[in-house]
């Protein structure tokens, strides 16, 4: 399965931030056309749902970018990746905290839990089924408790170290792993005999 | 801190127990394995899917802002004079007050009175003519030149 793309050198995020921050116009449409596709994707992991995503992701650019200055873009300074994604998981935080009642959550996630237990899942990999994918895939991480859902999209998405992303989530290293290995043992359980191929046996025995 | 109370007096000796305890206290609880490859097949392929439709994600266009307009700069203003030299007027002005009131509030000439002038009062002089004899009496003469008065007294203590 593919991994999520490579990320563009530290050096060449660096420059271009700086090329933002000395006004090119140029500059600032290659950064958000560079950066919101991973803001995104983040957004829809935190918030396991890509219309809210969507209005997020957006807030999450223009806050990055009033924001800019305050990164040290020196070669010296923070890495970028890191800060980026703090401002996106924090937002996304206050997002969730400021979702209309308990009861319109728990009716959401109800209702989500009911397509995620339907039927065969479909095939990312086939364009066609790109709506019912997505679909699958908000339904699936609304199951997921919000931490451990935070945990799983640094973990297994991100690809980020246990260490970063405990920095991240301001907990430590070992809660990250436990809190995955939670997230994964719940994946699992709503996906596990959905895949084809899989099966419901356990092969490890 | 209260005495551990051991229920059971008779069952094992003081230092065994802390030994034990010691023991117990150092334990660690064994993390959970991180690594992908060293969970089970389901788990292995239920990641792998939401990692495939997580990056397969179709993303919408961002709106990229339109850059402010850059403000024309206003022209420069008249530039200011100082402020010491905007006082000057109003020092000015402020002298000439004050020379005016010092001038008007002089101390005018000792007069010796109006019983002086009830004696003989001098005539109408002009500016033109010379000093002129304003009043005469046994004990006081008055000269008068345009606006200069001079007054003589006799001392009548001397008498």
């Amino acid at each position: 399965m593919p991994l999520p793309p490579d990320k563009a050198p530290q050096e060449a995020t660096r420059t271009l931030i700086r090329e933002v921050l000395a006004g090119s116009t140029d500059a600032l449409d290659r950064w958000y056309r560079a950066e919101h596709p991973e803001v995104f994707r983040l957004c829809v992991g935190f918030l396991a749902d890509s219309a809210e995503a969507e209005d997020a992701a957006q807030d999450v650019m223009l806050h990055l970018h009033d924001r800019l200055a305050r990164w040290d873009s020196s070669d010296s300074g923070r890495p970028w990746r890191p800060w980026r994604d703090t401002v996106v998981l924090n937002h996304c935080r206050d997002r969730l905290r400021k979702r209309a009642a308990r009861e319109r959550a728990h009716v959401r996630a109800g209702e989500q839990a009911e397509r995620a237990a339907a039927g065969v899942l479909p095939d990312p990999s086939v364009e066609a089924q790109q709506g019912e994918v997505r679909a699958a895939l908000e339904a699936v991480l609304a199951q997921l408790p919000p931490r451990e859902r935070e945990a799983f999209v640094l973990r297994d998405l991100e690809q980020l170290t246990s260490a970063e992303a405990a920095d991240l989530m301001g907990i430590e290293a070992g809660s990250v792993r436990s809190l995955l290995t939670l997230a994964r043992r719940r994946l699992r359980g709503l996906l596990a005999e959905r895949l084809p191929g899989v099966g419901g046996a356990d092969s490890d025995g | 801190m209260a005495e551990y109370e051991d229920p059971l007096p008779n069952s094992l000796p003081d230092p065994a127990l802390d030994e034990l305890r010691r023991a117990w206290r150092g334990l660690e609880a064994e993390l959970p394995a991180e690594g992908l490859a060293q969970q089970d097949a389901q788990t292995r392929a239920s990641v792998e899917w939401v990692r495939a439709a997580w990056s397969q994600l179709a993303v919408p266009e961002p709106r990229v802002p339109d850059p402010l307009p850059v403000l024309e700069l206003m022209p420069e203003p008249m530039p200011r004079r100082p402020a010491l030299l905007r006082l000057v007027p109003y020092a000015a002005a402020a002298a000439v007050l004050l020379a005016l009131w010092f001038t008007q509030s002089e101390p005018s000439v000792q007069r010796s009175g109006e019983a002086a002038r009830n004696e003989r009062d001098a005539s109408n002089t002009t500016d033109d003519e010379g000093p002129q004899l304003a009043a005469l009496s046994s004990n006081h003469l008055e000269l008068r030149s345009g606006p200069v008065r001079l007054i003589l007294l006799k001392d009548l203590r001397t008498q």
